[in-house]
């Protein structure tokens, strides 16, 4: 349908059915088309110039659905900021909403909604439940705000009045699910809209009045300042809402274009990273457009910490976070994403513990930012942890914003920006979100202790511990007689025989595989006495001859203490496998006592277990578990040190169950130390 | 790999620690070393192993009386 401008008498095209309001390209009045006829709503603004890859006529598709961007409303949000609403015409007839705001897309389609909704009960972080895709859907509160409809272009399908304001409510659902709540006219329930946060390269957007470029760069412009007339320059024209002069360090607020003063800084801010620095980051290069100083109060201080603006296109914005000498790279969350379990947070299957609740005020700003910057502007925040990542919640009466900090080491800071020597600092303490690089190396050791344990299960339950030899004898009292003077010693084969002695016994043969271990076990009933035995294996075949010896001591008594008892009435030797064949027991045995005889019982057993190896491999397993747990333990410490909300350091198990060891060792120890004295 | 919806980025997941390698041959060697003596059977520092000969070895106290009484145990408390 074609109509004459009713101010200027120009052509003006509806080339949609329902587009109510078209901006004349001639005299920029809005033309309302409606059942009285033609009229205009005003003049519409000259448009702010943003950097968008966007332009009327451009074309995309949403699936396998084109669209057409016919129309284009800009938005001034309350800070400052400037979105735009770019209406798109699908084939078939559908249309939606593309919104456009710091880098980011969210296209949106009306859905039916008859209930009336309060605003007034929407409060960030809250949660309510909307139709969505022809179901109900629970989503939660970002944002409740009034905005005002700056200026329009091509053709729109309600009716835009120039400055005219609505108040808005931001919602998702976690999911990717983003919906709008439009309380344009307050006598009809609010216009719902729901979709989905995009990128241009899943809409294919192409073609428009001038065509988009695939990644567009950052232009910069030069403007002047209104107090010093210094020349100040815009990385981000169009998107930056204040810039701070260089010169006379006043805040600028970048209102269509042209720059007002907004504030006087009252210090000079100095950062580490030269504004204008570019780095490369998770997401790609980015440039530093902006600095903040902020602080966070905590234990009645004010606790400075250091904030740089990132941007690129296709990206938006980022931060870079310096806190401690400590960096982190700081990403946007969708609110609805991160859900709540108790006192923590849970985002991406990640369990965040609560560590900080504190305002955080502006204290000094450089550069461009996104917002109308305060200093003195102070907002509540809360930081969740789980290192390396960090989950900060920021909020004041109409907003809520969630990022996700990941720890980045100095080293990798310096990395990204070009290795270019800047002084970034040192870390100072445990960051809240600092991983700690030795923790996880103790699951090795944990898992081959288990493993040892595995083995040892299986190696005890495999030993059949078969007696091969068995007999009771009898040590005499008294000495064997001496050596004679003249003998050669040990093993000598020219050495001259003694008479038999009753101290000095061979066994009885027994056989022996050449597989298993041999135990030799001896038990003696000493009553306040010792016994020794001086043994030699012997094999009756070959002459090898693996010699050893077993002592015994038991004493006992009472005093002003009670019954007390040292030694042992047993002992036993272990040698490894022998060769196979018959074998006999030499034994040279003495006691203690001046008379009578001792009864000695020898046992010999092969395949035994050995728990004296297992205790040497725990023990060796142990220790640096021990001395890891200990680190992780004094490491959780310092970084829960600097929270404000109560959390307990709680002492790994691992310290646990070696403090109780080394109790029971030490009690042992003390035992043994005054049993001997006595 | 799935692409992440916007304003969803990824958790970062905590570095390599810097002594996972080495715990890992540490705990190999531990335990392949215990597995080697359980299976093996075998004493470290064993008994010494000597050959008499026969003729020594068919005489009561023919031989070893040397060391039992010059090296020997001497009795306890």
């Amino acid at each position: 349908m074609k109509a004459a401008c009713p101010t200027c008498g120009a052509d003006v095209e509806f080339r949609y059915d329902d587009s109510f309001v078209r901006v004349c390209d001639h005299c920029h009045n809005a033309v309302l088309r409606g059942d009285r006829g033609i009229e205009t709503l005003g003049k519409v603004a000259d448009l702010v110039p943003v950097e968008s890859p966007l332009e009327l006529f451009a074309e995309g598709h949403y699936g396998s659905t084109s669209f057409l961007l016919v129309g284009m409303a800009q938005v001034r949000h309350p800070a400052g900021g400037v979105w735009q609403e770019w209406y798109a015409k699908l084939d078939g007839g559908q249309w939606a909403w593309l919104a456009e705001a710091q880098g980011r897309y969210y296209l949106t389609f009306a859905q039916p909604l008859a209930q009336p909704i309060d605003p007034a009960a929407l409060v960030p972080g809250g949660a309510i439940v909307l139709p969505a895709g022809g179901a109900p859907r629970t989503f939660r509160v970002d944002e409740t705000n009034t905005a005002t409809y700056l200026t329009a272009r091509g053709e729109l399908p309600f009716r835009l009045v120039p400055g005219g304001q609505f108040r808005y409510v931001d919602l998702d659902d976690g999911a990717g699910t983003f919906a709008t709540l439009d309380f344009g006219d307050p006598a009809e329930p609010p216009a719902l809209f729901v979709g989905q946060q995009v990128t241009l390269a899943e809409l294919g957007i192409r073609g428009g009045e001038r065509e988009p470029a695939a990644e567009a760069p950052i232009r910069a412009q030069r403007i002047a300042c209104p107090n010093c007339n210094g020349s100040i320059e815009l990385r981000v024209p169009g998107e930056s809402q204040s810039v701070v002069c260089p010169y006379c360090d006043r805040v600028l607020a970048l209102d269509s274009g042209a720059a007002k003063v907004l504030a006087q800084l009252r210090s000079k801010a100095k950062p580490a990273i030269p504004l204008g620095s570019t780095g490369r980051f998770a997401e790609g290069e980015m440039t530093v457009i902006g600095y903040l100083q902020r602080s966070a109060h905590v234990d009645d201080t004010w606790w400075p910490f250091h904030e740089y603006l990132l941007y690129a296109p296709g990206i938006g914005f980022r931060w870079l976070v310096q806190s401690d000498g400590h960096w982190s790279y700081v990403q946007p969350v969708a609110a609805g994403a991160i859900k709540t379990l108790l006192a923590w947070r849970v985002y991406d299957g990640t369990l965040f513990r609560r560590f900080q609740h504190a305002p955080l005020r502006v204290d000094t700003v450089l550069g461009e930012l996104y917002w109308k910057v305060k200093a003195g502007e102070v907002v509540d925040s809360e930081d969740f942890v789980a290192a390396p990542a960090m989950l900060s919640r920021e909020a004041d009466d109409h907003e809520e914003n969630w990022s996700l900090s990941s720890y980045l080491a100095v080293r990798d800071v310096q990395r990204a920006l070009g290795d270019r020597g800047l002084a970034l600092g040192s870390p100072r303490g445990v960051a809240p979100n600092q991983p700690d690089r030795w923790r996880h190396s103790d699951r090795a050791l944990l898992a081959g202790l288990l493993g040892l344990i595995a083995i040892a299960i299986v190696a005890w339950a495999s030993a059949s511990n078969t007696k091969r030899f068995g007999q009771t004898l009898s040590i005499p009292s008294g000495k064997p007689p001496e050596e004679p003077a003249t003998g050669s010693g040990s093993g000598s084969a020219d050495a001259t025989p003694l008479p038999p002695d009753p101290h000095v016994v061979f066994t009885e043969p027994f056989e022996l595989d050449g597989k298993h271990n041999v135990e030799i076990a001896f038990e003696a009933p000493l009553v306040n006495n010792w016994a020794y035995v001086a043994l030699d294996l012997v094999d009756s075949a070959t002459g090898n001859v693996v010699d050893g010896e077993a002592e015994m001591e038991y004493y006992s008594g009472t005093d002003s203490d009670g019954s007390w008892s040292e030694g042992s009435p047993r002992a036993s030797l272990v040698i490894g496998p022998v060769d196979p064949g018959s074998y006999v027991l030499r034994l040279e045995m003495q006691h203690g006592a001046t008379t009578g005889d001792v009864p000695l019982t020898v046992t010999v057993r092969q395949d035994v277990f050995r728990l004296r190896y297992f205790a040497w491999a725990f023990g060796i397993l142990w220790l640096p578990l021990f001395l890891l747990g200990l680190h992780t333990w004094s490491f959780e410490r310092r970084r829960w040190d600097d929270a404000n909300v109560e959390h307990k350091v709680r002492r790994p198990v691992v310290v646990w169950v070696s403090m109780a060891i080394g109790f029971v060792i030490a009690a042992w120890l003390v035992f043994k130390l005054f049993g001997s004295l006595g | 790999m799935t692409a992440r919806p916007p304003d969803h980025p990824a958790v970062p997941r905590p570095p390599h620690a810097r002594l996972r390698g080495v715990a890992i041959v540490f705990a190999l060697a531990v335990c392949g070393g215990y597995a080697a003596m359980a299976y093996s059977q075998r004493e470290l520092g064993g008994p010494e192993r000597a050959e008499i000969p026969a003729s020594v070895r068919s005489s009561p106290g023919g031989y070893r009386s040397y060391h039992f009484w010059h090296s020997g145990y001497h009795g306890g408390k």
